[in-house]
């Protein structure tokens, strides 16, 4: 049986204190206890798998060095949130740029063999990946709540206590992306059409 | 789909987030009760939200390399071994160029940095008085040239902390080389 919410809260509240203070030990168990939702706010912001760990990386950092500016330990999510939110913004634009200098694919368009091996060492079965897929193609205001809601299994009103925004606005939009989820998993993939030309 | 049924369908979404307070859970179980193809609708939603938590959690529970973030956070102890790799290869260097520099440098030195001649001083004559003997002074230049060279010296000091510290200095040398004796002995008088 797991200690109850308050107690937790306030738990991650001390390791929060002592990163501001800074002890690297915090932040290397404060990072285990959070990386999961936060490599979701990532994903969910660039809607791409590949570059998700790079992200991470310098969200890690960002928040390591920007500690202090966190005025109100109590409000923790929301910051870490926004630094993750910004961090991949950021990579999203920088990529966006360079799509604008460089005719053709930039190095980010193309798929990292290494994340390719890493998903298939996990076992991504082809009913998995087409689930991904399907996320990645939602616009990011919907792809972000449903990230948090499947992979953190969040109420939506924590998601919109991270997100800073209205229950309301988190159950429109989670109620958009699962009619956009079912509409688009619904219609047959691209390799179920070339299985079914093959049969024929 | 009409409004009504957007809202139905609604109310099945967040049912199956378990999002419905209790009024809204009886007016859906009414509707389903009421409405087969809701129930499949429902069913519908149920496998869809399973299916995204399955993929979702496949792809988290991949294998990623964690260190690097660890790495990166345990700043005195990378510093600390940065420091090390450094001071392994550069002590010794320094050491090395400081050899090559007491060696080499002091001819070339004299040759090309800050020469600057000191001008000799002026022959001397003993004043005396008229009854006595003029005594033989020594008239002309004199037997040394007199050479200021500065120049800027490097030296490497280990601290009482572990630290190598570099410290340069301008140092100014004196070189007197000895010169031609150009003078002639004769009294002052003339004889």
């Amino acid at each position: 049986m797991g200690l109850p919410a308050e107690k937790l809260e306030h738990l991650e509240q001390t390791l929060i204190e002592r990163i501001r203070a800074r002890d690297p030990s915090a932040f290397t168990r404060w990072m285990a206890q959070n990386e999961r939702w936060i490599r979701g706010v990532v994903y969910g912001v660039l809607g791409n798998r590949d570059r998700v760990d790079d992200v991470l990386q310098q969200v890690w950092m960002l928040i390591w060095q920007r500690a202090d500016s966190l005025r109100d330990v109590r409000n923790w999510r929301t910051w870490v949130y926004s630094v993750a939110r910004h961090a991949a913004l950021d990579a999203g634009r920088d990529t966006t740029r360079r799509k604008r200098l460089i005719s053709g694919p930039v190095e980010d368009d193309l798929p990292d063999p290494r994340s390719r091996e890493k998903d298939a060492a996990a076992g991504l079965t082809e009913h998995h990946e087409r689930v991904l897929r399907a996320i990645e193609a939602l616009p990011a205001i919907y792809r972000e709540p449903v990230i948090l809601r499947h992979l953190e299994g969040w109420s939506y009103r924590r998601i919109a206590e991270v997100m800073g925004m209205p229950v309301d606005s988190v159950e429109t939009r989670l109620v958009r992306a699962m009619r956009m989820l079912r509409d688009q998993l619904a219609e047959p993939s691209i390799d179920d059409h070339d299985a079914r030309e093959r049969k024929h | 789909m009409t409004h009504a049924n957007e809202n139905i369908e609604a109310l099945i979404i967040r049912s199956v987030h378990g999002e419905l307070d209790d009024e809204e859970s009886l007016s859906l179980n009414r509707e389903l009760l009421r409405r087969p193809e809701l129930r499949d609708l429902k069913s519908e939603y149920e496998a869809l939200d399973r299916a995204t938590t399955a993929a979702l959690a496949a792809w988290w529970s991949r294998p990623v390399n964690r260190d690097d973030a660890t790495e990166m956070l345990s700043g005195p102890r990378r510093s600390r071994r940065t420091w090390l790799t450094v001071e392994r290869w550069f002590i010794p260097s320094a050491v090395a160029a400081m050899i090559l520099i007491a060696v080499f440098l002091p001819g070339q030195r004299d040759a090309s940095r800050n020469s600057s001649p000191v001008p000799n001083p002026a022959p001397t004559v003993a004043t005396r008085g008229p009854w006595e003997q003029p005594p033989a002074v020594r008239v002309g230049t004199t037997p040394t040239s007199v050479r200021r060279n500065t120049s800027r010296d490097v030296v490497g000091v280990i601290g009482k902390d572990g630290r190598f510290y570099i410290l340069e200095m301008d140092r100014t040398r004196t070189l007197r080389t000895p010169g031609r004796p150009t003078s002639t002995t004769a009294r002052t008088d003339g004889l």
